[in-house]
């Protein structure tokens, strides 16, 4: 039954309003403080006296007001709220269009967005200024009405204060403080054992020099579930040994807490660190994390390994084809004394032009240098090789990468004739051109920041599309140009978006390329991305694992598993002129990269901290070009010359079915997250069945024809050394050679012929056995 | 006398000069200010009452009634609802229609004698709440509701006539077009449904907003192809001819318009934006006349209503609403 309440407002009377049911009757309802209050509106002069009444009520007002609660702060007190119960995360409403028709900016981003959304969409639908526990918004999560979220503020919570409390303050925008910076405690801690616990805390600085601490609004997310436990009152337990990176989230910051257990007891720990000699930067940094967590090195490979790995690594051949390339001496044989000198050979190779030609090959795969896929084949085969020659002529001419980077990113012109061009012929809009700017120097992936501020990251939208607008300026493809209207749309203010350097300030509009300041900031030497994002490509493809995974997600919250290391990596880069030789030299010099991948029981779970070497298969290219060495048969590709080394190929198309088979990139995206590796299963299958060896072991003018006409009378034990020696850069074991010996023995009761032609074809069977074996397809 | 005496006390004669100031010289603006507290929820629709001598301001609180054009605040009617979002009087000016509801859970319009201001009738007819209504003659309303429907309602027997369903989100704005017999319809989905009100079906759906549409609006007089108005979140003002279905022509603000509605002699649209200000647009260039443009506010101005004198009531935020005076609406 409706009780018809009207309410009269009787301007100029001390209670200036009176509640009237139908009858004329005075109600009670509605009165006090949940009545509006509204002054005279009687326009005019006042009297002297209610000039004098007011001011009385100020001065009896202030002492009173000072005592007051703070007003509610929306985006410093109440968006937290949101983001701790869960609202505004990508599941529910934080999701790219909402969910149920409301939608809040991921993790509160944007809080005016939100604002906006709470307050003012739909003419105010979710926020009853009037009646505050009628709020939608409140209504909701108190599951007062059904709510798919569940039941998220409690009766009594703080949650519910603090919202109730903002709703009658005036659900007021303007945020009393900023917020500066988070600060976790502890950033890093160890463990001494198993269900240890430590108190995660976490504390929030603001503009007007306030602290507080918002541990309570803080959400703590470990990276793995099953590695650390965190309860409500965010202690972290640690479930198991290790590394375990917690992901602390307050409004828009994020911090990385490192929470480590050692995996052996310190004993073993102090013995391998009492051995370590004088070391290196890098064998600090690395023996430090090694001591932290107990484990104990592998052995130090010896010279012969250590010229395959090298050699492998930094020019993509073995070791006795780039060291006749070289002239030098063969490797010394298993009785010579002669000293070996490491840092002499890492000079020599780097100085080589087969580094050259193989670097050459990872710049491209970086820079994804490839044809295209709906462009001309020839024209796009010309661009693309114009830019593998110039990345070429920039290495053998010993180009500093940060001269390199400039030169793409300020190029134009025609993309056959001016190879760093091409920079801007690997994507078709403005939008993937900052994708791609962002992911090759800043090895940052901005992607996320297209739909909404980057969850994990500092990326926001602005970023994003204030990056795009740079390259909005370009006119992309085969002739690259400055496009003076170019511009894209930012999706938040559909308007054209303004140029911004990413984390810095918008562009002033002129018509001043903002390319060369956008090329001042990447290069400068105090960016934070450019020079870490390099030598960290540079580690992984030495060490086998980057300092940082994946190497294009360079993140706070994605830490580095060795960060003081990182940081020092990438100032040598940049004191030593940006020079990508001058830190291979670097790490292939340290006692880490040294390591042997055999294993010891006590580290064999080590995956990261470089207690051992990390197994890693040989590329697609390399191991092409090893097995066509290996036999002595060169493989043709496509329309090149017989003898092509597949290293050198520019065109990722080049038809070659063993290259399909062995996995390489076509370089359409990023081959650094791809499974370019020869260990997959259609690889291996194809390695035991397929005709990538069998149809060319037993070919007459390969290299073990060619050894069997020349020592047809000799052991084929020395054919076997023959081959160790070539593809493994050792000769076999005494256990190995006993096991060949056992094999090769012959029937005596076969005629010679017949003897011959079994030890061929259990040769043909031995060198199968070899290029299958995981020693010769891996870089061990 | 002791430092935090003496601070408050110059805080306070300061305190004392501002608020004499602000009397003194604030009440000759030519804004004429309703009282506000700070506190109160946004007008979201304006309408003048038959007489034309009061406005009536809907809000979460009720309907304040204000005088025109002293803006005197002289009674407040309160409703069920606890969300308001339209209201209108019905042509005989007898009956005056209010759309709400409770978000989520209910919806649709409240009916008072006018001009006692009594509660008549309750006729709840959607799921969530209806954002618009419109009178179809003396005893039928329509309602546009944010369950996605839009409902027929008997105001005599308050029952629901028929519901009229095909829109893919919430519907927020109606438009009724009497030569005609068509009701055009629209909203969160974009699309602006034109319906043949007399059998119920959709004539067509005219597509180019790129943005949820918050007003649709009907030119005045009496042209043989009806054109309306439709403000979107893109920030466009698209002027179409439902009937045949064309899209004639657009324009573009500086700003998301809120409310939009058109001069007694449908030469110029106003529209009220998320900036504050007031753009008339000349519906035949499409020209905004910047010039004549006005700020009512310094952020959202959410909802207008015409006053035959040719001036303009405006609604904001905190219970404000300020009377506006266009040269060019003097006719």
């Amino acid at each position: 039954m409706r009780t018809d309440l009207f309410r009269i407002y009787l301007p100029h009377q001390t209670q200036n309003y009176l509640m009237l049911n139908s009858a004329g009757q005075p109600s009670p309802t509605r009165t006090g403080a949940n009545a509006p209050r509204l002054k005279s509106a009687t326009p005019g002069k006042p009297s002297l006296l209610v000039c004098l009444t007011l001011a009385l009520l100020c001065v009896h007002a202030l002492p009173l007001s000072a005592k007051e609660p703070t007003l509610v702060d929306f985006e410093n007190d109440l968006i937290p709220v949101f983001t701790k119960l869960g609202c505004n995360v990508g599941a529910c409403h934080g999701a790219a269009i909402g969910r149920g028709g409301f939608k809040l900016s991921l993790y509160g981003g944007n809080p005016a967005a939100d604002y906006h959304a709470i307050v003012q969409e739909l003419e105010g639908r979710r926020v009853n200024l009037f009646r505050p526990d009628q709020s939608l918004i409140y209504l909701k999560p108190s599951q007062s009405i059904t709510h798919e979220g569940g039941y998220l503020i409690e009766e009594g919570a703080e949650s519910e204060r603090l919202l109730l409390e903002w709703i009658r303050q005036g659900a007021q925008q303007q945020p009393q403080r900023k917020l500066l910076r988070v600060e976790v405690q502890p950033r890093r801690h160890v463990f001494e054992q198993i269900n240890d616990k430590v108190q995660l805390r976490s504390f929030a600085h603001y503009s007007d020099g306030s602290r507080r601490e918002v541990t309570r609004w803080t959400v703590f997310t470990p990276e793995d579930d099953s590695g650390i436990d965190i309860d409500k009152k965010s202690n972290a337990k640690i479930l198991r040994r290790g590394r375990q990176i917690v992901v602390a989230r307050y409004l828009t910051e994020v911090q990385p807490i490192e929470l480590l257990t050692p995996l052996n007891s310190s004993a073993e720990t102090a013995q391998t660190s009492s051995n370590s000699k004088r070391l290196g930067f890098i064998d600090v940094e690395i023996e430090r994390s090694l001591s932290i967590l107990g484990l104990p090195k592998s052995q130090t490979i010896d010279d012969n390994a250590f010229r395959r790995r090298v050699s492998l690594d930094l020019t993509g051949r073995l070791p006795f084809v780039i060291e006749e390339s070289l002239r030098a001496e063969r490797m010394p044989s298993s009785g010579s004394k002669e000293p070996f000198d490491r840092s002499k050979y890492l000079k020599r190779i780097l100085a080589s032009e087969e580094f050259v030609q193989y670097w050459s090959l990872q710049l491209a795969k970086i820079f994804r240098v490839s044809p295209g896929t709906a462009r001309d084949a020839s024209l796009g085969t010309g661009s693309s090789n114009r830019y593998h020659t110039w990345l070429a002529e920039q290495l053998r001419k010993g180009t500093s990468y940060k001269e390199l980077a400039a030169q793409m990113v300020l190029s134009e012109g025609n993309t056959r004739e001016v190879g760093p061009a091409n920079f801007y012929r690997t994507v078709t809009n403005a939008r993937e051109q900052a994708e791609l700017f962002s992911e090759l120097f800043m090895g940052s992936r901005m992607r996320c920041a297209n739909c909404h501020n980057h969850p994990l990251d500092r990326w926001t939208q602005d970023d994003y599309h204030g990056l795009a607008a740079i390259f909005a300026k370009m006119r992309l493809g085969d002739n690259v140009s400055i496009k003076p209207d170019g511009e894209v749309t930012h999706p938040r203010t559909l308007e054209p978006a303004i140029p911004r350097i990413p984390g810095g300030e918008f562009l002033k509009s002129g018509k001043v390329d903002k390319r060369v300041q956008l090329v001042d900031w990447l290069t400068a030497t105090e960016n934070p991305y450019f020079a870490k994002a390099i030598v960290n490509r540079l580690w992984k493809h030495m060490m086998g694992r980057g300092l940082i995974e994946p190497v294009d997600d360079l993140r706070a919250t994605n830490p580095a598993t060795h960060p003081e290391l990182l940081d020092k990596l990438a100032k040598n880069f940049v004191e030593h002129g940006y020079d990508l030789r001058h830190t291979l030299m670097l790490i292939a010099s340290s006692q880490a990269y040294s390591r042997s991948s055999a294993v010891l029981v006590s580290n064999a779970a080590d995956d990261r901290f470089y207690s051992h070497a990390v197994r890693e298969p040989l590329g697609p290219e390399v191991l092409a070009d090893a097995i066509s060495d290996i036999l002595g048969l060169p493989e043709k590709y496509g329309d090149e010359e017989l003898g092509t080394r597949a290293i050198a190929l520019m065109n990722p198309r080049t038809p070659s079915r063993s290259l399909d088979v062995l996995g390489r990139c076509d370089r359409t995206d990023s081959c650094e997250g791809s499974a370019e590796v020869a260990g997959g299963l259609p690889t291996k299958l194809h390695m035991l069945n397929g005709g990538l060896l069998n149809d060319r072991i037993s070919a007459k003018r390969g290299r073990l024809g060619e050894l069997l006409r020349q020592e047809s009378n000799s052991q084929a034990l020395d054919i076997i050394s023959e081959f160790y020696l070539l593809a493994l850069q050792r000769q076999p074991s005494s256990a190995e050679m006993e096991f060949w010996s056992a094999e090769f023995k012959t029937r005596e009761d076969l005629s010679t012929e017949q003897q011959q032609t079994a030890i061929e074809s259990r040769l043909e069977d031995f060198l199968w056995a070899l290029l299958s074996s995981q020693e010769f397809v891996g870089n061990p | 006398m002791n430092h935090l005496e003496r601070w408050y006390r110059r805080l306070s004669l300061r305190s004392l000069l501002t608020i004499v100031t602000l009397i003194v010289f604030g009440s000759a603006d030519q804004h004429c200010w309703a009282q506000a507290p700070p506190i109160l929820p946004p007008v979201v629709a304006l309408e003048f009452s038959p007489s034309r001598n009061e406005v009536l301001c809907c809000s979460q609180v009720g309907v304040h009634i204000y005088s025109w054009p002293e803006l005197k605040l002289l009674r407040t009617i309160e409703s069920k609802f606890p969300n308001l979002h339209d209201l209108q009087f019905s042509p005989s000016g007898s009956q005056l229609a209010v759309a709400g509801g409770a978000p989520a859970e209910t919806g649709g319009i409240e009916l008072f004698s006018w001009p006692e201001g009594h509660s008549t009738a309750l006729i709840e007819a959607h799921e969530d709440v209806a954002m618009q209504l419109c009178w179809v003659n003396n005893t039928s309303v329509i309602s546009a509701s944010l369950d996605y429907g839009i409902a027929e309602l008997d105001v005599v027997s308050g029952e629901i006539r028929r519901r009229l369903e095909g829109h893919s989100r919430g519907v927020v704005t109606l438009c009724y077009l009497p030569l005609k017999d068509l009701l055009a319809s629209s909203g969160l989905d974009q699309s602006i449904r034109v319906w043949n009100w007399a059998d119920g079906k959709v004539l067509r759906s005219l597509t180019n907003h790129k943005q949820a549409v918050r007003k649709l609006a009907l030119r005045p007089g009496a042209a043989p192809l009806p054109m309306i108005a439709s403000a979107s979140i893109d920030k466009t003002i698209r002027l179409w001819q439902p009937s045949i279905g064309r899209l004639v022509r657009f324009a573009r603000l500086p700003s998301k318009p809120l409310d939009i509605c058109w001069n007694k002699a449908g030469t110029r649209i106003f529209a009220a934006c998320e900036d504050g200000v007031v753009y008339p647009i000349d519906p035949d260039t499409v020209e905004i006349l910047q010039q004549e443009s006005k700020r009512a506010f310094s952020d959202w101005a959410y909802s207008l209503a015409l006053h035959p004198d040719g001036s303009l009531a405006v609604g904001g935020r905190d219970g404000r609403v300020v009377r506006q005076q266009f040269s060019s609406q003097q006719e």
